[in-house]
């Protein structure tokens, strides 16, 4: 028996790894292919298909920053981490809020906020746009601070609200008997205690911004305050589609992202699995 | 002494008075986020609850027409049909691929955390980029996808999937799949890290296979999980724009237009905003009875939504 079970385990120990590298590069192969498009010349682009590109160019990137790309970069920067601020802040203090105190109407308001995904935001740009007219802050990047702030306040409620439950409540109780106040409790206490989360529901409030195209489309109408998706998109109905240069493009749009999310993916990933309720 | 120990009212005055205060705190803490849900969503949701009984040209009230109009439209509920084939075909296979890839990591490998920490990266990308990707892999005449299945002989004629009216939509599905598939997979995984070991031991030894064992042991534990990830997995997957948008616009002839890129189109290409709204409060109506059935059916902890 035992030889049989050994081979046994082995063969499936190879399938299983088979099947991961064949995952792996199903998930990452679109990337990739961009990535390798983006240094190959165009005249190579067109012609035979190849793996490895067999010249390199940078073109494709000076052509980017040539069209100024890097403008939709800042934009983007600003608005990202203008919503993962007012996100996160938001929600920490809501998910404190809904833990630690009782009020009348504390359910209903976060329940209220599970409406956050029922209702189709297509039908939201209208009366929006309309407003931020109304305004004056079309193409200001504070409106799409708030609309991405409220798509992702719900996720990002129900991570911290999984990290605040995790923290013994007799060690903010300690700091108050020792003289503290509740403000220098929440402050020196809750707040270090439930950093991971804290960073785990900033990251995905970034990331979700970051990537956000319809409002972001709708609402940033000057071409000065577009974003990266929409500058991006912009390339492909405005120039005679130049692969090359959507791939280049595609590629710097990826790279902040990628970079927070490879720093930060520990807080991420458990931050999305307590925010399920999975552990 | 004397009287006021049966009518303590000063400890009655700072009870209530301190009672009030954390009152009040735990309300103030909740403000921010009210306000953003306020400004964001409830304002513009009243506005357009509004607007779909209104004749948006002349601001003149119309009743019900826009909803009568809607009824009547085969369109409508083909439309209606599509989004819940895309919900459910995507919740289908996001489940089987992220529980199947849950699976296979559950077992501790070299190099397992990289292989987790990677396979998210579908899900970092931005859609805008991930569509533009995906365009250019599946390019009929420069793509390596059909490149590859011409010279293996799977394909005679090159095909671009987003322009045939029989592949789009799966196409699409797939890619939405491609995309949300690792986050399943994430939630699953971390849900079996929490099986203990004996369990499974007590199936081996009572001679289960491995589906009696994944039936009998891992499914109990994830079905919780399962439930939420599910609901709201079925709100988010329902109200998906960019992806489709941005991959088709809703073509080839209308086969990859959800609920949410049918009210785009009638919005701002038909330019009927007042219809496109009575769409979308039809929608918002059939997801709360949605929810409402699926909290009825399900017993749900209180913590995990309130």
């Amino acid at each position: 028996m035992s030889v049989n079970y050994a081979v046994y385990r082995r063969l499936a120990d190879l399938a299983r790894f088979a099947l991961l590298a064949a995952v792996i590069v199903v998930f990452l192969f679109p990337f990739l292919w961009i990535l390798k498009s983006s240094f190959e010349p165009s005249s190579l682009l067109y012609g035979e298909v190849t793996l490895i590109p067999t010249d390199v160019t940078m073109a494709h990137y000076e052509r980017a920053i040539e069209i100024g790309f890097l403008n939709a970069v800042k934009n983007s920067l600003v608005v990202a981490v203008g919503t993962t601020i007012l996100t996160t802040g938001a929600s920490l203090l809501g998910a404190y809020s809904v833990l630690r105190y009782t009020y009348p109407g504390r359910g209903a308001s976060a329940r209220l906020i599970l409406l956050t995904y029922m209702f189709p935001h297509v039908a939201l740009i209208v009366p929006m746009y309309q407003l931020a007219s109304t305004l004056n802050v079309l193409g200001h990047p504070v409106t799409l601070i708030v609309l991405h702030s409220m798509l992702a306040l719900p996720f990002c409620l129900w991570i911290l609200q999984a990290f605040l439950e995790d923290i013994p409540r007799e060690l903010e109780e300690a700091a108050l008997v020792e003289g503290a106040t509740e403000l220098q409790a929440f402050y020196h206490v809750t707040i270090p205690q439930a950093m991971p989360g804290i960073i785990a529901a900033g990251t995905f409030a970034f990331i979700m911004s970051w990537g956000e195209y319809m409002f972001a489309y709708v609402l940033m109408t000057t071409s000065a305050s577009h974003t990266v998706p929409v500058a991006l998109f912009q390339l492909l109905g405005s120039y005679a589609v130049d692969w090359g240069l959507l791939s280049a493009v595609g590629v710097i749009a990826t790279l902040p992202v990628l970079a927070l999310f490879w720093l930060m993916a520990k807080y991420l990933g458990k931050g999305i699995a307590k925010g399920t309720g999975a552990v | 002494m004397g009287i006021s120990e049966y009518f303590p009212v000063e400890r009655w005055r700072r009870g209530r008075r301190s009672w009030d205060r954390r009152t009040l705190t735990g309300m103030a803490l909740m403000v921010p986020a009210l306000v953003i849900v306020a400004i964001a969503l409830i304002y513009p949701f009243l506005g357009a609850i509004q607007i779909s009984f209104l004749n948006i040209g002349t601001n003149e009230f119309v009743g019900l027409r826009h909803y009568r109009w809607l009824i009547g439209q085969d369109v409508f509920w083909a439309v209606v049909g599509r989004s819940v084939v895309w919900t459910v075909a995507n919740l289908a296979l996001q489940g089987a691929v992220g529980i199947g890839i849950a699976l296979l990591l559950h077992r501790h490998f070299f190099g397992r955390d990289a292989v987790r920490t990677v396979m998210l990266i579908p899900f970092v990308i931005p859609s805008a980029v991930t569509a533009i990707s995906w365009q250019w892999v599946l390019n009929a005449s420069y793509g390596p996808v059909n490149e590859w299945l011409l010279t293996l002989g799977l394909l005679s004629t090159p095909v671009n999937p987003f322009s045939e009216a029989e592949l789009a939509f799966p196409t699409v599905i797939l890619i939405n799949t491609w995309r949300w598939a690792p986050l399943v997979a994430l939630v699953v995984f971390a849900v079996l890290q929490t099986i203990p070991r004996e369990e499974y031991e007590a199936a081996r030894i009572e001679g289960a296979g491995i589906f009696s064992e994944f039936y009998h042991v891992t499914y109990p534990h994830l079905k919780d999980s399962l439930l939420i990830l599910g609901l709201i997995g079925f709100l988010l997957t329902f109200n998906i724009f960019d992806l489709i948008w941005l991959l088709t616009k809703g073509g080839p002839v209308g086969v990859t237009t959800t609920l949410p890129v049918f009210i785009y189109e009638v919005a701002f290409n038909l330019r009927n905003i007042g219809r496109a709204s009575a769409v979308s409060v039809v929608l918002f109506l059939l997801l709360v009875v949605f929810v409402a059935l699926y909290f009825r059916q399900r017993e749900f902890k209180e913590s995990e939504f309130a």
